[in-house]
């Protein structure tokens, strides 16, 4: 399939790109580009290729040296830390390293502040510096958001970030998110909320490309297929 | 601006391992770490050179020490393995459970000392004193696989067929656990069947110990090296099938002819009455008194103030030096080499680390701590890497330091806890048992009450190493309990 968009300076290019594990093949003859300022939403049952493509695309963007933020689908968090260390770890790798272990027995108060007013927003009300395995799922998720959204990128690779989340919330989470970065590829599975943040829509079945194209131009019975039982 | 927000954050566990460090701290002040040599590099360069070129002893004493090593682990941790699974089916009896622990919190040199006194220096003597310390503790660990492994059907109504539903339903469950553990209690067994030679069996140590005492250090190198391969070897000689045919020939192999004088024996446990109470010319309070204030209180103070300090050591040796085998921080071929050290640091025995290191420094305490932090420290450093590598990091997370103190401490701190606490108790043990190279814990006076054939004074002080060991145990699991950290089976099996 052709990609839509034909860019003079892609920030990722996969051609005919394939990714398996062990004898089964879970991504096949996948070419994307896609540019640094661009919001894709990317759909498809569970199964379908989703975090193996994200994970793809990561591994690319890394090897060109590229600063990227990223949540993967199973947070990564790390339970005993507080949600305050969580969150920072979004910026350990644009800090000192001093000052990142100074920061795990002394907190900044720049830092507080920032952190304190990102968990405000996304309505998580716990104390700070409680230990995140103390949080429920949805406001685990929502740390894994923060950490993100604290990190100093352009780009976001997200995998279902707001899969734990009612609705208004995850539609709060994700705007923030897209005000946050410039580009983003972020799975989702809800395609109410793909269309509300998405420039652009890419659907993958059984591991290839069903469908990529701008949300304009994108009609219902498109977005039914991706959903469909049929065509195996 | 927060309010309220703590301008320091600690954790719970932190703040333990603070206030343990404080202790330490303290401790450091009161006891005697003082290098007394003046010329350490000497005897260390001797030392190094030996090391380069190690020496073999004969092959008959080779052999023969060998085997002996061997056949006392076998058959002493065969029977314990038994006895404490017996043990263990009726741990929820306190009886049993008290029984256990004073068993165990007997090191085995010190059940040796007792044993050469009343039996004499006969392979029982040997046997016993492996196997009565490790009863209790296979005891112990056997029941708490039990617990953690509870039968899915019977919930014990069962009264005249328990035995017949612990055989079908818990047992599946529990035997891969119980044969994990009793194979790294053999190697233990063989550890401790080794160092029996320091107190006169026939065993590896008894030649480590005699090479030593006379600067033979080519004949320690060789020994040593015969220790450790003895111990990585173990896996590929060790048959389950072949256990009874390795138990009958090991028997065979230790019985002599020397009989045991009885008569002698229960006169040297009329020995073991206090003097007071057998003796109408002692008076029992002046008698009292005079060993309280001459071997107890210094004996329990020194084997406290080396506990603690090596504690912490240990723990710190631990979080420093995991990173050497762990997939996190380390590649091949530094990963194999890693692995080495840590292996060749925890299979030699403690007692010729400070051996070693009192040949070196002199008498004081240090050579006692160092020893029992590398030791210790070492295994506990296996334990966390192995627990470290089974922690997936995100496709994102940082390198190097950073992941260090954000991602993988954090993760494996609980677990650091419960296996330097599990330690505790061992480290204990140990700090008692360095008395016999002439560190004044209890060890000291014990094996100077023996020496002295004060049969009555040995017990009491082992009585009050006991107690001792008792009190850490439990203190142990009140602080485990109260940090929440669980004892998992992999907290007690380091290999």
């Amino acid at each position: 399939m052709k990609s839509p968009y034909q860019p003079k300076q892609a920030l990722i290019s996969l051609k005919d790109a394939s990714a398996d594990y062990g004898q089964q093949s879970v991504l096949n003859a996948i070419n994307l580009h896609l540019h640094e300022d661009e919001k894709v939403v990317l759909l498809g049952t569970s199964g379908a290729g989703k975090s193996t493509l994200l994970k793809l695309l990561y591994k690319n963007l890394r090897a060109n040296g590229d600063s990227v933020a990223w949540i993967p689908q199973d947070l990564g968090l790390v339970p005993p830390l507080s949600l305050y260390h969580n969150v920072l770890i979004g910026r350990l790798e644009h800090q000192s390293l001093w000052r990142n272990l100074r920061n795990l027995i002394f907190p900044e108060q720049q830092h507080r502040e920032n952190i304190e007013g990102l968990l405000n927003t996304l309505q998580i009300p716990k104390p700070l510096f409680d230990p995140v395995a103390s949080l429920s799922g949805g406001q685990q998720q929502r740390i894994a958001i923060a950490r993100a959204l604290y990190q100093p990128s352009n780009y976001l690779l997200a995998d279902e970030p707001v899969a734990n989340l009612d609705q208004p919330l995850a539609k709060k989470a994700l705007t923030l998110l897209s005000a946050q970065f410039n580009g983003f590829v972020i799975a989702l599975h809800d395609v109410e909320l793909a269309l509300s943040i998405a420039d652009r829509v890419i659907a993958i079945k059984n591991g290839r490309i069903l469908l990529d194209q701008t949300t304009d131009q994108i009609n219902a019975q498109q977005l039914a297929s991706i959903y469909s039982q049929q065509e195996h | 601006m927060p309010s309220n927000a703590p301008l320091l954050t600690l954790s719970r566990g932190q703040k333990t391992l603070i206030a343990f460090t404080l202790v330490a701290l303290v401790c450091s002040y009161f006891a005697d770490l003082s290098i007394s040599t003046r010329t350490p590099w000497h005897e260390l360069s001797l030392m190094a050179k030996g090391l380069l070129e190690p020496q073999w002893p004969s092959l008959t004493t080779l052999v023969a020490a060998l085997l002996k090593t061997i056949s006392f682990a076998l058959v002493a941790v065969t029977a314990a393995a038994i006895i404490g699974f017996l043990l263990s089916l009726f741990f929820h009896y306190r009886l049993i459970r008290v029984f256990c622990s004073i068993i165990r919190a007997v090191h085995e040199l010190f059940w040796g000392l007792l044993f050469i006194q009343v039996i004499g220096m006969h392979p029982l003597t040997g046997l016993l004193a492996i196997a009565l310390p490790f009863s209790g503790v296979f005891a112990k660990v056997f029941a708490e696989i039990l617990q953690e492994n509870p039968s899915p059907s019977a919930r014990g109504d069962y009264t005249h067929q328990r035995l017949s539903h612990f055989f079908y339903c818990q047992w599946p469950l529990v035997k891969h656990h119980f044969a994990n553990y009793s194979l790294y209690r053999l190697e233990c067994g063989l550890r401790s069947s080794t160092i029996l030679g320091f107190i006169g069996l026939p065993t590896l140590g008894f030649y480590l110990e005699s090479s030593f005492m006379q600067g033979y250090y080519q004949q320690v190198a060789g020994l040593l090296i015969i220790l450790y391969a003895l111990i990585a070897s173990l896996r590929y000689w060790f048959y389950w099938r072949l256990v009874p045919v390795y138990v009958i020939a090991s028997l065979l192999y230790l019985s002599t002819d020397s009989v045991i004088h009885w008569s002698l024996s229960a006169e040297l446990l009329h020995d073991m009455i206090p003097a007071p109470l057998r003796q109408s010319d002692v008076a029992l309070w002046p008698w009292l008194s005079k060993l309280w204030s001459e071997q107890v209180v210094p004996g329990t103070i020194n084997t406290l103030l080396l506990t603690q300090i090596a504690l912490v050591l240990s723990g710190l040796i631990a979080l420093l030096s995991f990173p050497v085998i762990s997939t996190h921080f380390s590649r091949r071929p530094y990963l194999q080499i890693g692995h080495g050290i840590l292996v060749v640091l925890r299979s030699t025995p403690e007692l010729m680390i400070a051996f070693t290191l009192l040949l070196l420094w002199g008498p004081s305490m240090l050579p006692g701590v160092i020893a029992l932090a590398i030791h210790n420290g070492a295994i506990i450093a296996h334990l966390l890497g192995r627990y470290s590598n089974q922690i997936q990091c995100r496709l994102d997370s940082s390198q190097g330091l950073n992941r260090y103190s954000y991602e993988i401490v954090p993760r494996l701190y609980g677990q650091f806890l419960a296996f330097l606490f599990y330690r505790w108790e061992v480290i204990m043990r140990e700090s008692a048992i360095l008395g016999i190279l002439g560190i004044q814990t209890l060890g000291f006076y014990i094996d100077s009450a023996f020496e002295s054939f004060r049969l009555d004074v040995a017990m009491i002080l082992i009585i009050v190493s006991a107690l001792l060991n008792i009190t850490v145990d439990e203190a142990s699991r009140k602080l485990r309990l109260l940090l929440h950290i669980s004892s998992s089976p992999q907290t007690r099996t380091p290999c």
